[in-house]
């Protein structure tokens, strides 16, 4: 897809779509959205398809997102959980911001669980840390740099011994 | 040769701690030990105050704020680094123990069951009223297709009529030999003209 082509072509940008304020738990395995495509009670249905389902599916690789047009008298979300349970949220004559609200309260993470997630995933990924819990135990392991004075003697001029020595 | 060995050793011992038996000097440290009292002589001294100037008191000043606040941004960061450390090197406080994990779930469920009812009396709402309004609007329909056909049926009778009553001067089977001998007795010329003033000019 061309970069500013078609409706509101910001749902594809990057920024927008890391804006997205869902993310579901890790329990939950399919997000699915019943709606029409007419009808007032499903004008926030519609603008939520339109406007949030993008940064759902972006925020949530792992989780089957799928809408289902045209099926039903009411609008609602319905989540299935990994363990065959689900949840039905009903969205009747709910706006879009009613909707993204209340389902970051029921089916998505806290905003603490995600900023501990966040750290946990930077200290994971930043391949400039080493030390416990990294990826590599000590700065030695990368070529190019000192290796560790048990294993290998440190070069003369920065040891002591022939620094200090008297002449 | 041993009391020679002796006398030497009391001599060198006698130099270097002095000839007083009683005062009790030490040789390792050379100063009052924490538990001997402060000594008679010091008992009621005063040290003096030393005397500071101005620039030397700011300059003074500068340094100990100076180094105040790099100690606290330096402890600052580290205490940071270690909650952040602790967050990062351990998942335990976001991962919830099953039961946590239940009770969450069924909060959410039970947060949701509100939810979902005030929708649906909303919607229960909402259901009635435009229940109502169809009702109203198929009634007032019924009752325009009412009229509508009623009005139909007298715009019929009255042509009924109409008919009927120009039914009696229609020529039938019967009359025919009557409307021909009629006829024939009263030609009609439509051979005239007529002026403006409505004069009628017959031409034979």
């Amino acid at each position: 897809m061309p970069f500013m082509k078609g409706r509101e072509p910001i749902r594809r940008t990057l920024k927008y779509l890391n804006a997205g304020k869902l993310v579901l738990k890790d329990k939950v395995r399919i997000f699915s959205v019943n709606y029409n495509t007419y009808g007032n009670h499903h004008a926030g249905a519609r603008d939520f398809v339109f406007w949030n389902i993008p940064q759902i599916q972006f925020r949530n690789p792992d989780v089957q997102v799928i809408t289902l047009k045209n099926m039903t008298p009411s609008p609602f979300v319905r989540c299935y959980f990994d363990d065959g349970r689900d949840i039905l949220i009903d969205i009747d004559t709910r706006n879009r911001d009613e909707i993204i609200e209340h389902l970051v309260k029921v089916v998505g993470k806290t905003r603490e669980q995600l900023v501990a997630e966040a750290r946990l995933a930077e200290s994971k990924d930043n391949p400039a840390n080493f030390g416990y819990g990294c990826e590599r135990h000590c700065i030695c392991e990368i070529p190019g740099q000192v290796s560790c004075p048990g294993t290998v003697p440190l070069p003369e001029q920065m040891r002591g011994k022939f620094k200090f020595a008297p002449k | 040769m041993l009391r020679a060995g002796c006398q030497l050793l009391n001599q060198a011992a006698a130099v270097k701690t002095g000839s007083n038996n009683f005062a009790l000097e030490f040789v390792r440290w050379r100063r009052k030990p924490r538990w001997l009292p402060v000594a008679k002589s010091k008992m009621f001294r005063v040290p003096e105050r030393k005397k500071q100037t101005e620039e030397e008191r700011t300059e003074l000043m500068r340094l100990h704020n100076n180094y105040k606040t790099q100690l606290r941004s330096v402890r600052q960061y580290l205490r940071e680094e270690v909650v952040r450390q602790q967050e990062t090197s351990t998942a335990d406080h976001i991962v919830l123990t099953p039961e946590q994990e239940e009770a969450e779930f069924q909060r959410c469920l039970d947060e949701n069951a509100a939810w979902n009812a005030k929708i649906a009396s909303e919607r229960n709402v909402r259901l009635a009223e435009e229940r109502e309004a169809k009702v109203a609007y198929v009634q007032e329909r019924l009752e325009a297709a009412k009229l509508r056909s009623e009005e139909r049926r007298e715009k019929v009778d009255e042509r009924i009529r109409y008919e009927i009553e120009q039914a009696k001067t229609f020529i039938t089977r019967e009359s025919l030999e009557v409307a021909i001998e009629t006829a024939l007795a009263n030609p009609v010329d439509h051979n005239y003209a007529i002026d403006l003033e409505g004069n009628m000019y017959r031409g034979r």
